[in-house]
């Protein structure tokens, strides 16, 4: 397969991006729900994700990036550039998104009625919506890594 | 990348210019290979940078490596 330094480096962080996605929702999912956060727990489980982050980059990077890499060029930008604005867009997206359901959920948008937006009367609570904000997060950078790899393989 | 209108002729001049490999005139013009080989398949477009610094690597005119058909 021709690929070069750059696109194999795409590949090893889009894949522990993956990982450690699927690894956070399993763990938080597991913990408490998603409805609910309980923060000893959450604390281990950031603190985890962390940890698991670091050790797969340095056992990835070594495994498959021994030779010097190359620097980057103009094609290596454009490409980056597209991956950027993507993951930009899609991050605006689910962002909006959110609120938008917050904002429904309350019916804040009913015209001639009154709503507060409160901590304890929202219907999407805190940890639903961390949860969410995370997903965009990774969703995100899921996409940006996936649009780069997409360009790579095209040529 | 699309396919785009700009033609090259980087793959003859290659082989006029004593069969210089891909990786030689990458390096030559501080690309990847990948560049090249995406630039030769039509599917990048170069910088104006670029181009010259290709066209100075085989030494001729900018519009002999590329053509750009006014259809």
């Amino acid at each position: 397969m021709n690929i070069s330094a750059r696109e194999k480096n795409t590949w090893i962080e889009f894949t522990i991006t993956a990982v450690v996605s699927l690894y956070y929702f399993y763990s938080s999912y597991r913990l408490s729900g998603w409805t609910q956060i309980v923060s000893y727990d959450m604390g281990v489980l950031v603190w985890n994700v962390i940890v698991l982050s670091v050790v797969a980059s340095i056992i990835l990077f070594v495994l498959f990036s021994l030779e010097n890499p190359e620097q980057k060029d103009e094609r290596d930008l454009a490409i980056e550039s597209r991956g950027n604005a993507l993951g930009y867009y899609s991050l605006t997206l689910l962002c909006c998104i959110l609120i938008g359901t917050i904002m429904l959920s309350e019916g804040i948008l009913s015209i001639g009625e009154t709503a507060t937006l409160t901590a304890q009367a929202s219907s999407i609570n805190s940890a639903v919506a961390m949860h969410f904000l995370m997903a965009a997060l990774m969703i995100s950078a899921l996409f940006k890594q996936a649009t780069q790899l997409f360009f790579y393989r095209r040529g | 990348m699309a396919k785009n209108k700009i033609e090259n002729k980087i793959r003859q001049l290659r082989f006029d210019n004593g069969q210089m490999t891909q990786s030689d005139l990458a390096s030559k013009v501080k690309v990847t290979r990948q560049t090249i080989l995406s630039l030769e398949a039509g599917r990048y477009s170069p910088s104006l940078e670029l181009a010259f610094r290709i066209a100075r690597t085989f030494q001729v005119p900018l519009e002999e490596v590329f053509q750009y058909p006014s259809n």
